[in-house]
């Protein structure tokens, strides 16, 4: 085990705790500065009249009767122990409502990442060795639309064109891989492996001028090798970054495309939440999506020792 | 014989001639089985009738639980239900209803008098906090019940097995429409509410058309049909809710064959009411609902009646119905819709005349013109309306500044006196007095009245309408009420919506329902070939 390693751990870990409160403070603040109470919201959906007596009632059962800071401590006490209280509105565990969505955000992530690693790195890789060709302008156009283009329109595009007109799959739903998570998986992909290339296309960039890259090749190894061995190892600290920051921001839920395609994950579920004035589930998703970004940024820094040996951890 | 030319002639003849008088042939019959597919634009949350009391929960529900009274869709009448008929006391105060014998619910047992009592009991329970307690809040015994002080609401008596006596502890007219439709009472069974608990909403049980089989969150939710439903078995066997967002996918789902029906919006419409191909499967109807613009009778200038009337004649509401609504609505004359039984094809309203609407300012000390600010939602289509608007009311010298915000944000908002106008839709009640309820200057504020608007006459009208149980005479009381109140322009009235769906081609049993296009009898349903 690398030398401080526990305690660069450790360290991080006890960092996390203020991370936490942070963003449950803010959240909490939020939703109560944000106009439109959650008692109106919740009790009155059309608007249509008010009951102040079973607005009471409903603040009581809820304990929204309490201080604000009463009720953020005592939220806090709660998710300590694990416990992220009910939700508003179905009177289900805010845990399981988000760990039942949690299965469908994996996938569709999974699904994303691969498809933008398996098309961003081996286009950043060959745009940086044939820099100034036509497959380097290529690539960089490439990029470029898969940046720019909007989530929503891309997943809109796919389904009127190979749902409506070819029927060659179905627009929406959730099920099993093939064919349900095909079209969502390519609309999310697409814009990361265009990230991606152009970040590896860069890296590379500095990378293969370096001198011991040179020498390899003067060494006589084969140009892959040289690539994939030397280079690429020395070019994929900022690329292990981003895909950290992309895997991260694809488990908190991509709403936008998760709406599109009906796909039920996290992001629908906060999105939802918000809108209904679910403080409790709006609670959770905020603090799960912080330990995700903590867990993972962990990782990341973890993998920087293992990429460049030259890393320590004191 | 040998057959001539003569014979075959007179063979084709007479072919022809019976083939003339033959009858059409006869449509096709109705097919049992298939699996009906319909959309939700999300997840209902739950589906326990004690918590929830949005749309999108009511059409599940009406499907897995029964409700003692129903709403015909084509004339607004009520017609039993579980209840297979109702007596009203003379004092109109109480109503008994007798249960039709024999109604099981899911789990097996028989429903009773006792079940309907305990459902309206839960409503109240004052620990369950129920968003639907106000509207039985006013049984007799039932504040009682809810401050702890009785153990049980006086006012629903169990008579015998089948027969359940509820008495309000005020005169309402619009009482009876508590008990019916999607909007009604859901009767549940006591032992499966105790045995689920919390996981009622989730796993419902009722004695309704269809069982309750599967929910997965997000994405769907499955009945089957009840082969022991009073009524007679569903024709259709399964009936899946699927939850679809976003309106262009619902669309792509139905262009694709994989939802029975759907619903149209104003960016769908067009595209299937004038095409040929999906006119005939088009049906519309004027919703119960006024799409209207709050006028806050105390900010200025809205003070002056006569801003308000300007503000209606300066809009040629027609032609934004034509144009910015696509002809998905209807012209608007007075409060209530064509569809409505109170509607009075003898009220003129406001017609579009720009003049009249200058020399009204005029007239209030505006000849210059005034300042206006136009709140309403962020959505795109109030964007595009109010967009309409401000175009007109500027022509007629009405500078409007349009601000958009959170729905909810705006109702708040508008409900606390602090914005002049407010962009709504009102109705969902054939209840003339419900209807108008809007217009009560008790209910000033978020209780409904967000103009702030009072007259005395009008109260009168409304108090005398909800004591009177004699339809044609309430509906008398209403007219003059509304005559007032468009004479008083509290609203910019507007149009009414048209509610359209469009369906497959080989479904059938859909009806036009102005109360509530989603909420369709599945009952009368059926998938052909």
């Amino acid at each position: 085990m690398p030398r401080g390693l526990p305690a660069f751990v450790f360290r991080r870990l006890l960092l996390a705790i203020p991370v936490f409160i942070g963003v449950t403070l803010v959240t909490f603040i939020l939703m109560y500065v944000v106009p439109g109470d959650p008692v109106t919201a919740l009790v009155d959906e059309k608007m249509a009249s008010t009951d102040p007596a079973g607005a009471r009632l409903f603040r009581e059962k809820w304990g929204l009767d309490a201080p604000v800071p009463v009720q953020y401590l005592k939220f806090l006490a709660n998710a300590a122990r694990g416990d992220l209280g009910l939700s508003y509105r179905s009177e289900q565990p805010v845990l399981e409502s988000i760990l039942e969505r949690f299965p469908a955000t994996a996938a569709l992530a999974a699904a994303s990442l691969g498809i933008a690693v398996l098309l961003g790195i081996p286009l950043g890789i060959l745009a940086a060795v044939r820099q100034n060709t036509a497959l380097d302008s290529a690539s960089i156009m490439l990029a470029t639309f898969g940046v720019s283009v909007p989530n929503f329109w891309l997943g809109l595009l796919l389904i009127y064109v190979i749902a409506v007109q070819l029927r060659w799959l179905p627009p929406s739903g959730y099920g099993p891989a093939f064919p349900y998570l095909i079209m969502p998986a390519i609309t999310l992909g697409t814009g990361l492996s265009a990230v991606i290339a152009r970040l590896t296309r860069s890296s590379m960039l500095e990378v293969i001028r370096q001198d011991y890259v040179r020498t390899a090749r003067a060494k006589g190894l084969a140009e892959r090798r040289v690539i994939a061995g030397h280079a690429l190892r020395n070019a994929a600290i900022p690329i292990v970054t981003i895909v950290g920051v992309q895997i991260s921001g694809l488990l908190s839920g991509a709403v936008i495309t998760e709406r599109v395609f009906s796909w039920p994950g996290v992001g629908r579920l906060l999105l939802d939440s918000i809108g209904a004035r679910d403080l409790p589930v709006v609670q959770g998703c905020v603090l799960f999506i912080a330990t995700i970004f903590i867990g993972l940024n962990l990782l990341v820094d973890l993998s920087y020792a293992w990429l460049d040996p030259r890393i320590r951890y004191e | 014989m040998r057959v001539n030319r003569g014979h075959w002639w007179a063979a084709i003849c007479v072919g022809l001639v019976a083939a003339a008088l033959a009858p059409p042939a006869s449509p096709q019959a109705p097919i049992q089985g298939g699996h009906f597919r319909r959309a939700l634009s999300s997840d209902p949350a739950t589906l326990d009738p004690a918590l929830a009391r949005l749309i999108r929960q009511q059409v599940v529900m009406v499907n897995i639980f029964d409700t003692l009274l129903d709403v015909d869709p084509r004339t607004l009448r009520i017609v039993p239900r579980a209840a297979e008929s109702w007596t009203v006391s003379p004092d109109g105060r109480t109503i008994t209803f007798r249960l039709r014998r024999g109604m099981r619910f899911h789990s097996g047992r028989e429903v009773t008098a006792d079940d309907v009592k305990y459902s309206i009991e839960r409503i109240l329970t004052p620990e369950i906090a129920s968003p639907n307690a106000r509207t039985w809040d006013r049984l007799a015994g039932a504040q009682e019940f809810i401050a702890r002080q009785a153990r049980e609401v006086s006012g629903v008596r169990v008579l015998d097995r089948y027969r359940v006596a509820i008495t309000n502890s005020v005169v309402e007219a619009g009482f009876l429409l508590n008990f019916a439709g999607y909007t009604g009472l859901y009767v549940v069974p006591r032992e499966d509410v105790e045995r689920l608990g919390r996981e009622f909403g989730q796993r419902p049980v009722g004695s309704g058309p269809f069982v309750f089989v599967s929910w997965q969150r997000d994405t769907s939710i499955l009945l089957r049909a009840n082969p022991g439903y009073w009524a007679g078995r569903p024709l259709v066997s399964a009936l899946e809710f699927r939850i679809i967002p976003d309106p262009a996918t619902a669309q792509a789902e139905f262009d694709t064959g994989r939802l029975e029906f759907m619903i149209l919006s104003d960016a769908t419409y067009r595209r299937y009411a004038e095409d040929a191909r999906w006119k005939p499967y088009v049906i519309e109807v004027a919703e119960l609902f006024t799409r209207h613009v709050g006028l806050n009778v105390t900010k200025p200038p809205l003070t002056d009646v006569r801003v308000r009337q300007a503000l209606n004649h300066a809009v040629d509401k027609a032609a934004l119905v034509r144009t910015v609504l696509a002809n998905k609505a209807f012209a608007p004359t007075g409060i209530f819709p064509p569809s409505h039984p109170a509607f009075n094809r003898n009220l003129r309203g406001y017609d579009y005349d720009p003049q009249r609407a200058r020399e009204l300012l005029a007239q209030a000390g505006h000849p210059t013109g005034v300042d206006l600010e136009l709140h309403g939602s962020s959505s795109p289509t109030t964007g595009r309306w109010m967009e309409g608007i401000q175009r007109y009311w500027s022509d007629a010298g009405v500078r409007t500044r349009i601000l958009q915000q959170d729905f909810g944000v705006v109702i708040d908002r508008a409900g606390k006196g602090e914005i002049p106008t407010y962009v709504l839709s009102w109705g969902g009640t054939q209840s003339c007095v419900g209807y108008l309820s809007a217009f009560r200057s008790r209910n000033i504020g978020p209780a409904g009245n967000r103009m702030f608007y009072k007259n005395e006459r009008v109260d009168q009208l409304l108090d005398q309408a909800e004591r009177t149980f004699n339809e044609a005479q309430q509906i008398r009381l209403c007219q003059q009420a509304e005559e007032l109140i468009v004479r008083d322009a509290p609203w910019f009235i507007f149009n009414y919506n048209k509610a359209v769906l469009v369906h497959q081609p080989n479904v059938h049993g859909l009806a036009g329902n102005p109360l509530e296009m989603d909420a369709q009898d599945m009952t009368k349903v059926w998938i052909g070939r």
